[in-house]
Parts: structure tokens; C-alpha cells; sequence
């Protein structure tokens, strides 16, 4: 899962071309208000969410910081504020679920690749049961009201 | 072209850096380490400065990055010089930072606004029992002081406000110390005696002393004064509860 070739050949960078630019206004739209969220209770599930995320995207292949914002963007769902995300891998390699390591990169600045440890598999793969079932009970509750 | 957008950059990294200034260095520096490389990244791919504007845009304020990194939006700022905005009008361009080094504190862990569930459970059942249990085992000062322990547990607590701090405080005075000494003096001491009438018929005759509520009030009240502090107590609990999963992370 490594796919360090395949970074340097810059052949899945989502930055090259006009990735960048056709992302950028509309992922402005969703952009969350820092404190201006007026939904808390959404506002509380995405940040219960948004960690398992990053770890679903890495449990794909190492990225680097750039890329992974990138692709978090395009789940306009998510709503993420970009600058965010950088916190909260701080915090997921801190607690052990990703390690890091600086490599160059043959177009631009040296890269910091986030990958996914076998801690952090797991904490997905418990993360993705609860929420499946989690999810299944609010859809159903959400879609009978308890009378289904 | 691009003269503008390094300007941009280079004023949004110098918010950063002020605004991250009361973290702990290794977490404050690669923080900034990640932020301008993520701006390198942008530089390298914005054909004009209005795409890099829309970059810083998609970034957040860089108080709100600080923030997060503090442990979540409305942690408080360890330091208020630190974690404050800007000086108004300065925009992107604001005032360099301190010197490396000479703006960072002594790593600050994120003040919590809650004590942990077994903390406010204990202050609670030494409020409720405290006085009656250390009291029986030692009489009257211990009743005092189990009491007074428990009132002070309670508002050392940092979960609830001074308002519910109050209520527990007041329930009874005393936990259930004061329940137990009214069912002592109400209680009464009643003595029958047997005898036989002129008739030849047994009766008997009850002699009671002392005083006794009568049972219509009696029972409510011992209701009330076994039930109030346990509902509030349990009404402290849950608060705290919620607050705890408010501020999980």
C-alpha cells in the first residue's frame, strides 16, 4: 500500500491541472464558520466523524497533508474547514493511529506522507461497525418514527 | 503576479504563529510546519492571487486552526494576549511574531471545564451520607465534618455552576443527618397495658409519650426528605454527564 512511485510521478496529484481551481469555490460553500455553526448537534457528529474519515482515506493508500485535504474536500458532506484537518492528524499520530514521513517530491516542497498504522486499522475497522449500526437505527427510527 | 499572494501567505503564517503561541513547541511547530507546506503546495499550483486567497479562505481563520489545536472550538485561550485576535485593521498583514522562543509558555494542557464522573459522585454521596455516616461513627463533630466535606467537594467541582452548587448545598443541610434526627424526636413511645373491666372483658390501654406528625404529613415529608436529595443529586449527575460527552473530543 505503500504507492510511493505513483506519488512522485505526480500522476495521482490532485493538485495538477485544473483539479485545484474547480475544487476551490465550491468547496467554499461548505466550508464550515468557524463558531458560526448554528446546528450543534451537526456540528458534534461531524467532529465525531471527521477523525474516521482521515482514516478511511489513508486506509486507501499514504497521502500527503495537501493531497488527503484534497480529497476530504470533494465529500462536500463533510463539511470540513480545511485548516482544521492538520490539528487532527497531529492528534491521530500522537495517539498512535498514523505515522509520518517527510519525503522529496520532485515538483514542489518536501512532502509529509500520513499513512495508516495497524492501530489505526483497527480503531477503523471498529469505527466502521459501530457506525454502520448507528446509522442503520437513526435511518430507521428517522424513517418510521419507531413504527416500522 | 504572484508578488501579492507571497505577502498573503506570509501575513496568514505570521497570524498563525501568534495565535499558536501559548502551545506546547513541538505541538506549535508542527502545526506551522504542516500549514506552510500545505501553503508551499498552494503557491506552487495558484495562477493568481485571487486563488490564493480562496485557499487561505478554505483554511480557516488561523484562530480557529489554534483552537482546534487546543483541543476544539471554545476551548479557552490559555494565555489572552496569545489567543487574541489581531490588532483590527492589520487584516492579513498583521505585526510579526515574537521572536522564537521568547512568545511560547510552559506547555498549557487545555483547561477542562468538567471533573471526571467518579469525582462528582463521590462529592455527592459524601453531601448525602457524609454527616450520617461519619457522625455515627463519631458523633456529633464528625457529623459536621462529613458534611462540610461534602459541601466542599461539591463546589470544588468544576462541572457544575454556582447556581446548582447552591441547590445541592441547601437540599437539607446536613445530607440525611437532618432526616434522621427529625424521625428520633417525632418519634413517639407508646406503652399498653392489659387489664380486665367490671365486666370481666379484656382491654387495653395505651399510654403514648412524646411528639408524632400525624400520618397524612408524616409520610409526605419523610417522602420528600428521602426523595429531593437523591432526585437532585441524580439531577447534578446527569448535568455533569452531559457536559463530559459536550466536551469530548
Amino acid at each position: 500500500m505503500r504507492g510511493t512511485a505513483r506519488y512522485r510521478s505526480g500522476s495521482r496529484d490532485p493538485g495538477r491541472g485544473g483539479g485545484w481551481t474547480a475544487l476551490g469555490p465550491a468547496a467554499t460553500l461548505h466550508r464550515m464558520e468557524p463558531g458560526g455553526d448554528r446546528n450543534r448537534t451537526l456540528t458534534q457528529l461531524r467532529r465525531g466523524a471527521l477523525p474516521n474519515c482521515v482514516l478511511a482515506v489513508l486506509a486507501n493508500g499514504e497521502r500527503y497533508g495537501f493531497e488527503l485535504i484534497g480529497v476530504l474536500s470533494e465529500a462536500r458532506g463533510l463539511a470540513i474547514s480545511e485548516g482544521t484537518i492538520y490539528p487532527l492528524l497531529s492528534r491521530l499520530r500522537r495517539e498512535g493511529l498514523v505515522e509520518t514521513s517527510w519525503r522529496e517530491s520532485d515538483s514542489g516542497p518536501p512532502r509529509r506522507y500520513y499513512r495508516l498504522t495497524p492501530d489505526g486499522e483497527r480503531a477503523l475497522a471498529s469505527f466502521r461497525e459501530a457506525w454502520r449500526s448507528y446509522r442503520d437505527a437513526v435511518d430507521a427510527l428517522l424513517a418510521t418514527g419507531g413504527r416500522g | 503576479m504572484m508578488a501579492t499572494g507571497r505577502v498573503l501567505i506570509d501575513g496568514y503564517l505570521q497570524r498563525l504563529a501568534a495565535a499558536t503561541a501559548d502551545l506546547p513547541p513541538e505541538v506549535r511547530d508542527d502545526l506551522l510546519t504542516d500549514v506552510r507546506t500545505h501553503l508551499l503546495e498552494v503557491q506552487l499550483r495558484a495562477a493568481s492571487d485571487v486563488e490564493v486567497r480562496e485557499a487561505l479562505d478554505r483554511l480557516g481563520a488561523p484562530e480557529a486552526i489554534a483552537a482546534e489545536a487546543r483541543g476544539g472550538p471554545g476551548a479557552p485561550t490559555a494565555s489572552g494576549a496569545a489567543g487574541a485576535p489581531p490588532p483590527s485593521g492589520a487584516g492579513w498583514a498583521a505585526p510579526p511574531p515574537p521572536a522564537s522562543g521568547a512568545g511560547r509558555t510552559a506547555a498549557p494542557s487545555p483547561a477542562r471545564t468538567t471533573s471526571s464522573l467518579g469525582y462528582d459522585a463521590t462529592a455527592l454521596l459524601t453531601l448525602l451520607f457524609g454527616g450520617l455516616l461519619i457522625g455515627l461513627l463519631t458523633g456529633v463533630i464528625g457529623m459536621v465534618l462529613g458534611w462540610t466535606a461534602g459541601v466542599g467537594l461539591v463546589w470544588a467541582s468544576r462541572t457544575w455552576s454556582g447556581g446548582e452548587k447552591a441547590l445541592a448545598t441547601l437540599v437539607w443541610p446536613g445530607g440525611y443527618l437532618l432526616p434522621l434526627l427529625l424521625g428520633l424526636t417525632g418519634s413517639q413511645v407508646c406503652t399498653s397495658t392489659e387489664a380486665t373491666d367490671a365486666s370481666g372483658a379484656v382491654v387495653f390501654e395505651e399510654v403514648c409519650e412524646g411528639f408524632a406528625l400525624p400520618v397524612w404529613l408524616g409520610i409526605p415529608l419523610l417522602v420528600v426528605l428521602v426523595a429531593a436529595p437523591v432526585v437532585v443529586a441524580w439531577l447534578l449527575l446527569r448535568r455533569g454527564d452531559a457536559r463530559r460527552a459536550a466536551e469530548h473530543t
